[in-house]
């Protein structure tokens, strides 16, 4: 073989390949700048079909592919307009995530520089290829944007899906449609940020006692947990099982009503999360309307109510009573020391600057031991059961919070049902549901972004929109509510919400004014300055 | 010399195990008993407060009758009085009878379920027997005429505790009805034969020698029965949570609620009440076994 003929081979074989990489290059630059390969015609596609042929037998990569074309391009001085196309592997998995980056520049003039954002608050890279570390669970969308000599750009991005490879867990004290409607709210949660959640729904007594006991012994099994006790909350932030929470929600959109019970050290350890107001007595509208009964506005008109269904036939007791561990109970008589001593009135029983035994609180508990001496109240009995007594006639009225509206047979009935609060009151307890976030998670930036996630009116509006309950987050709108919790809302709004009261003091304070109301009710003639020091006596100072 | 020492080798184990989860723990919880919540020794000062406290001693009420609360301790000590000879005697005459009854195994069966279910459902069952709608005893009161005294037994504070004693006989009759049978198989046959022989009454034989001869069962019934009485709590605690008013309040509730429900908890009370309560089983205990070795 003589030198002539190899040289000739070569210059063929050089022909060759510039024909292959410029028709390649047009065909493939063609459907880059196009997107749509489809699009190509019979022939292109073709070339194209042919041109990746070649490239799979030999071996390389689509990137190689793109540099070599990159090349060739520079080499027969070919004027382009500027593309980059952006690679990433791998593109989703479990955190901390690590991802190679990788941007391919096509056209304009070189030299190139590169800016690349990935989308978590990190520092950006001015790489070609660079490396990035995901910490936190979320769907991320890293941006490249290429520039070139003459101060061109282009850009292009790519979906980087962090997940958590353990899950969150919540605990709360929601169960059955509570719970439902909780997790829907935490599913677009997982939606948004590819976090995982697991709710897992305790008893009031497995929560108040279980939880402590966890930390105390230096585990945190739930990364958020939602309960409705202020002075329980404050007490695990004094022993420093909590992770204050101020940083993490705007805390210009709650009320302060409902920050200043999670307060302390001008440091915020919870973030409301729902309300449950306590507007008043929830009816029958049907039941008042064959009954020509008209809804009170005084409270001589409510009395007289009382008295005037207490003579309906079939009419058992003209307010019902509900029963559980105790609260249906305190609930009604809060609002009764609301309404005829005055919010005030609750809040200094709160703080300790008004005793129980005090002439004033016996007078409030004097009119309502008259008016269960009277018969007006019914023998207490499972709170959700009465629902359907009143439904039936069997009681009149029923005090109870708006997520009543989520029992049957109100909740299939919402048009025949209304409410209206103690006449001439001037408060209404708002029972919030707060979140917090323990100390030793072992999650605190996840958990961290669920607490941003519940504090949002994004969030609550879930929540609302399914019923019974009312936003702290003052971004919730109006229209995001149904019409009897807007109503709710609405007369809320004009009197003071203040803190249910056994909840704020909470503690054994809680279980003795359950217990001791269970025995006024059942025994009305009970010694009231007994009963009275007693509940004086279990007060312990509120932790806020 | 190794022949004396290998047995104290292989106790060695048991004695590691008592002593990590069994000694250590009662000598602890007797040494929390003198702390305050700060930690600091206060001699007997916490078992001072819990006996100034009514809901756990408060007999002034049981002389003066005005209320039905008269203190955790005294309602422990009611349970033990009535709970105790009706266990033994229902236990004793459903032994006896469905001894010699056809089926009587099944029955004995089906009376045992009481022990068999967790106490809490035996609570929930409870509270749905008493209550006023629902309930099987007050719905039978109205058959039988008798519709003034149906009422929800468990809301009131007249009848909670007699309601709750007497639910809890039927949860644990099962017991002492097995105990007893296990006990009359036990007895020869050759005593009745010879009793009968010589003419003596079944009244008499029961006396005479069925009693006597079940007295090792009667001590484990006893025994058994008072420190379940003594700790007492699932039922109070599903049904009432020691209401209404304190009057259905035991000394495990308030314990419980001194460790766990206090805002911040009070260890060294709950303790202090923890220590009388293994004081007054580990007394009834002790008895109990000296009677047993001595019979």
């Amino acid at each position: 073989m003589s030198i002539g003929n190899r040289t000739t081979d070569w210059i063929l074989a050089v022909l060759l390949i510039i024909v292959m990489i410029v028709s390649g290059v047009g065909v493939y630059y063609s459907s880059a700048i196009i997107g749509e390969l489809d699009e190509l015609s019979t022939s292109q596609a073709q070339d194209y079909a042919n041109l990746l042929a070649a490239i799979t037998s030999s071996g390389a990569t689509t990137e190689d592919l793109l540099e070599a074309l990159l090349d060739a391009i520079s080499a027969l001085n070919v004027s382009l307009p500027l593309v980059v196309i952006a690679s990433a592997s791998p593109t989703s998995g479990y955190i901390p995530l690590t991802v190679s980056f990788k941007a391919v520049p096509i056209g304009g003039t070189p030299p190139y520089s590169f800016e690349w954002d990935f989308d978590d608050e990190t520092a950006t890279s001015s790489e070609r290829n660079p490396t990035h570390n995901y910490t936190t669970a979320g769907t991320y969308t890293t941006t490249v944007t290429v520039t070139d000599s003459e101060q061109g750009t282009a850009v292009d991005s790519l979906t980087i899906t962090a997940t958590s490879a353990e899950e969150l867990v919540v605990f709360s004290l929601w169960s059955g449609a509570e719970e439902q409607n909780f997790e829907q709210v935490l599913d677009s949660f997982t939606d948004t940020t590819g976090i995982s959640v697991r709710h897992i729904g305790y008893t009031t007594e497995e929560l108040l006692i279980t939880v402590p006991t966890q930390l105390r012994a230096g585990v945190a099994i739930a990364d958020v947990i939602i309960a409705p006790w202020p002075s329980w909350i404050l007490n695990l932030a004094g022993e420093g099982y909590l992770t204050r929470v101020d940083d993490l929600i705007d805390t210009t959109k709650f009320p302060q009503t409902y920050l200043d019970p999670v307060t302390a050290n001008n440091r915020i350890w919870a973030t409301p999360f729902k309300v449950s107001g306590k507007p008043g007595f929830w009816y029958r509208k049907s039941f008042f309307t064959n009954n020509s009964l008209t809804i009170p506005t005084t409270y001589e008109e409510f009395k007289t109510l009382l008295a005037t269904m207490q003579t309906i036939p079939g009419v058992e007791a003209p307010i019902a009573s509900g029963n559980g561990v105790g609260w249906p109970l305190s609930d009604t008589t809060e609002a009764f020391i609301i309404g005829l001593g005055g919010y005030q009135l609750q809040l200094d029983l709160i703080f300790g600057d008004e005793q129980f035994n005090s002439t004033v609180v016996k007078d409030v508990f004097q009119e309502l031991a008259d008016l269960l001496q009277a018969g007006y109240f019914s023998v207490p009995d499972d709170f959700a059961a009465q629902v359907a007594r009143v439904w039936d006639g069997t009681y009149g009225i029923y005090f109870q919070g708006s997520f009543i509206t989520a029992f049957e047979p109100f909740a299939s009935n919402l048009d025949d049902v209304g409410f209206f609060p103690l006449p001439e009151t001037t408060g209404v307890t708002g029972a919030v549901d707060y979140a917090i976030i323990p100390a030793l998670t072992d999650h605190p930036i996840e958990a961290g972004q669920l607490m941003e996630f519940l504090a949002s009116a994004e969030a609550q509006e879930i929540m609302v929109g399914l019923g019974g309950f009312l936003a702290p987050n003052i971004d919730v709108p109006d229209s995001a509510y149904l019409p009897l919790d807007l109503e709710a809302l609405q007369f809320m709004r004009t009197v003071t919400v203040v803190p249910d009261l056994d909840d704020a003091v909470g503690g054994a304070f809680q279980q003795a004014f359950w217990n001791q109301l269970k025995l006024l009710w059942v025994d009305p003639t009970t010694d009231l300055d007994a009963l009275l020091q007693t509940l004086q006596d279990a007060w312990t100072s509120p932790a806020f | 010399m190794s022949r004396r020492i290998t047995p104290f080798l292989f106790l060695i184990p048991t004695f590691l195990l008592v002593t990590i989860f069994v000694l250590f723990p009662v000598v602890n919880t007797i040494y929390i008993s003198f702390l305050n919540q700060e930690g600091e020794f206060i001699g007997l000062d916490n078992y001072a407060e819990i006996f100034s406290r009514k809901d756990f001693w408060n007999p002034q009420a049981l002389l003066e009758g005005k209320t039905h609360s008269y203190g955790a301790l005294i309602h422990n000590g009611i349970w033990v009085l009535i709970h105790l000879p009706l266990s033994l005697f229902f236990g004793l005459l459903l032994a006896v009878l469905l001894r010699e009854v056809k089926g009587g195994a099944i029955i004995k069966s089906i009376i045992f379920l009481g022990m068999v279910i967790p106490l809490i459902v035996g609570g929930i069952l409870l509270r749905f027997i008493y209550d006023d709608r629902a309930g099987i005893l007050n719905g039978f009161l109205r058959v039988i005429g008798l519709e003034s005294l149906a009422r929800t037994w468990t809301a009131f504070p007249h009848t909670i505790l007699l309601a709750l004693i007497l639910g809890s006989v039927w949860i644990w009759v099962g017991f002492s009805m097995i105990v007893y049978s296990a006990g009359l198989e036990g007895i020869p046959v050759e005593l009745f034969e010879a009793a009968k022989i010589d003419g003596a009454s079944r009244w008499r034989t029961f006396w005479r020698i069925t009693v006597p001869m079940l007295r090792p069962a009667t001590i484990v019934i006893v025994t058994m029965t008072t420190l379940w009485e003594l700790k007492i709590f699932d039922i109070v605690w599903v049904i009432q949570r020691g209401g209404p008013g304190s009057a259905s309040n035991v000394m495990a509730l308030d314990m419980y609620m001194d460790a766990f429900f206090n805002i911040p908890p009070n260890f060294g009370t709950a303790a202090a009440i923890a220590t009388i309560l293994t004081i007054l089983t580990f007394g009834v205990a002790s008895y109990m076994v000296y009677q047993m070795v001595k019979s």
